[in-house]
């Protein structure tokens, strides 16, 4: 390897570039600061070892001396730029380098997938992980605080709470998690669950309700929220969301804010239609359980769509639970199977319901 | 002495600087993160070997490497931080959390950016001449805290001169060889050009805010110059209000049509606008730079300021 070239040498002492003669050999580059190669004149030699190399758009800069900072370079179509490279990168091994030869559209394609390849990922390991590792122990006390500072203001009707505190503990509605009804005086149709454990029933709910079995309905509805998780999956698909596109657009604060965002999220809960159908047909086994038809479940949901325009109030059970026509055709087929099973009334529900009419 | 006329150009590609970002994403992707320093390097490298000044091409002598090194330290050190406030304000000790998080950051972030500019400047190669930082870290860091703790209790009017102090400060030290910088804003005259721009903008339906970004962008570079004994380099800033106008708008307007696709080609073509209003000119014999500036090999501050976005523009 015997090559010799004009380039262009910073001697890392003073600005103005010099034109040098630069030898290129097997151990590294000598370099004599003259117009034509003198065999007499001095020659600065700069072993490869201590070399390194730069590549830019249009020259390679080959560093000579990290003390120094000493550099020459020559542009990227020089004859000797094979050379250099050989020398100082013997072997191709950059992926970057291989994926620099792909043109942009490529490129991009491979970017999407990624991302989706990415996104698919953390959308289910990081809700795996949070259901494995918080406790349902844990998601009670926080429950339990949660209710705690919901029930600041409200007025509850302690004597209808106890009533259908010991419905609900007629149905066996959880092994794991302590079920407490909270019973709220408010016109309103409206009832909702806590994750950990709490439900809370609006009276306003009780009255339009017409039968014992479909309080069981509700009840069984509910609960089914909470064994289910739904609050956690739903928090923690929303973080998985989060997580990734604060990943994306490189912003560390932005994990933080999730954690607070979705500690004020659990208020508002919504919950997604997959999960109340499944709340549906978990609060149906239940009632299947307890020997209650479960059409009670579809009744249920006729009666709160039928009374829906006549109730002056804020229909809020209606709009966090769209009693769709699609629910009530699903619980239709879901009840098909237990048609001929036989159904027992219950005295001790059957009497708790005529004291709370 | 002889007068000078500098160019200071950038003749970097949106579409070449749109492959180079596609490359990096992907290898960071794939590496999940860790890649990240060598991501910055070739980035860094790309803007600093397109942008010419007097026809010699900036080199930008850092590496993956070590950016890598001060990648780790930083990130250990933020997550440390972040778990603590986390910790805390999962025990319910929200305050404690937060106060404790403004306390920190307000410690560090003199320390990050004096860590950054020493990188940063003793990465920075021109013609073969390194540039360098010169402030003291402890002044840095009494000015910072001084102007935070006075800029709260003004209600943030003081944050003018604060800017301007810590401006002054940082760009006082930079050197390139044996010429150094020097910048001359201040506080106040820098107080009245938001005061003015803030509130005609109001009046004019916000129309105003061009002419209130060329006018900042004009104090931050005619009150810029560079000195070398008795030799001086003047800069100029001949962008108009209706310049900017059109730079921003073409700008929200491409990054809006595409998706944000286009997102580097804004990034180059701002980069041109830049250099293209600006004159240099003065009696700095640039050939004559003399080497004066160490090298710098720790990156950490470099790293914490990128961690935390908060950029290198001052």
């Amino acid at each position: 390897m015997e090559i010799l070239n004009s380039v262009q040498y910073f001697d890392g002492l003073q600005a103005s570039p010099q034109s040098a003669l630069l030898h290129i050999s097997e151990a590294g580059f000598s370099l004599q600061v003259a117009p034509i190669w003198n065999a007499g004149a001095p020659v600065l030699y700069f072993p490869k070892a201590e070399c390194s190399l730069q590549k830019t758009d249009h020259q390679l800069i080959v560093f000579l001396n990290k003390k120094t900072g000493a550099y020459f370079t020559v542009d990227k179509q020089d004859p000797t730029a094979t050379a250099i490279i050989h020398l100082l990168e013997p072997v191709e091994k950059s992926f970057a380098t291989s994926l620099f030869k792909l043109n942009a559209f490529t490129l991009l394609l491979i970017v999407l997938l990624l991302f989706s390849g990415v996104y698919w990922g953390i959308a289910t390991v990081v809700p795996w992980a949070g259901l494995k590792i918080i406790k349902p122990e844990t998601e009670t006390e926080m429950g339990e605080k949660m209710h705690e500072a919901m029930m600041g203001d409200a007025s509850i009707d302690k004597r209808k709470t106890a009533l259908v505190q010991s419905f609900a503990n007629s149905l066996e509605l959880s092994k794991i998690y302590p079920i407490k009804i909270t019973v709220v005086k408010n016109q309103e149709v409206n009832a909702y669950a806590i994750p950990g454990g709490n439900i809370v029933v609006y009276t306003g709910i009780l009255r339009t309700m017409q039968s014992s079995d479909e309080l069981a309905a509700l009840l069984g509805h509910e609960a089914a929220h909470i064994t289910e998780r739904h609050s956690l999956r739903s928090v923690l698909r929303s973080a998985a969301t989060g997580l990734m596109i604060s990943v994306i657009f490189n912003d560390v604060s932005g994990i933080l804010s999730i954690l607070v965002e979705n500690a004020e999220g659990l208020r508002s809960m919504q919950f997604s239609r997959s999960m109340e159908e499944n709340a549906d047909e978990v609060g149906m086994k239940v009632l299947v359980k307890n020997k209650i038809n479960p059409l009670a479940m579809k009744q249920l949901m006729q009666t709160l769509k039928d009374n829906a325009p006549e109730m002056p109030t804020v229909l809020s059970f209606l709009s966090t639970h769209p009693a769709t026509d699609d629910r009530i055709k699903h619980a239709e087929s879901f009840a098909i199977p237990y048609k001929n099973s036989s159904f027992a009334a219950n005295p001790l529900r059957d009497s708790i319901w005529r004291e709370l009419k | 002495m002889e007068y000078n006329k500098y160019s200071l150009s950038f003749k970097g590609s949106g579409a070449s600087y749109f492959k180079i970002l596609l490359v990096n994403i992907i290898l960071v992707t794939i590496t999940l993160g860790l890649y990240y320093p060598w991501a910055r390097a070739r980035s860094l490298q790309y803007f600093y070997s397109n942008t010419l000044f007097n026809g010699q091409a900036f080199v930008f002598t850092g590496t993956g490497s070590e950016m890598f090194k001060g990648f780790i330290k930083a990130f250990v050190l933020l997550l440390g931080i972040y778990g603590l406030v986390t910790y805390l304000v999962l025990n319910e000790q929200e305050l404690v959390g937060a106060a404790l998080f403004y306390i920190f950051f307000l410690l560090l972030l003199p320390l990050a950016i004096h860590g950054s500019y020493r990188y940063r400047f003793a990465k920075t190669v021109w013609s073969g001449i390194r540039f360098g930082y010169t402030g003291d870290k402890w002044e840095l860091f009494a000015l910072f805290i001084k102007g935070t703790l006075l800029t709260l209790v003004t209600f943030g009017i003081y944050g003018a001169w604060f800017m301007m102090n810590l401006r002054r400060y940082l760009l006082c030290n930079v050197k390139i060889g044996d010429a150094r910088f020097s910048y001359k804003g201040v506080g106040g005259e820098y107080f009245w050009l938001n005061v003015k721009g803030y509130f005609l903008s109001i009046v004019t339906l916000g129309l105003y805010f061009f002419w209130w970004q060329k006018d900042l962008y004009a104090y931050f570079i005619n009150n810029l110059r560079l000195t070398r004994g008795d030799q001086t380099m003047l800069l100029r800033s001949t962008a108009t209000g209706g310049d900017f106008l059109v730079l921003i708008l073409l700008n929200l307007l491409l990054f809006i049509f595409t998706l944000g696709l286009a997102t580097p080609w804004i990034a180059v073509r701002t980069m041109r606008f830049l250099f293209s209003n600006m004159v240099l000119d003065g009696t700095i014999v640039f050939d004559e730079l003399q080497q004066t500036q160490p090298n710098y090999d720790d990156a950490t501050g470099e790293d914490i300021a990128d961690f935390l976005d908060f950029g290198f523009i001052i």
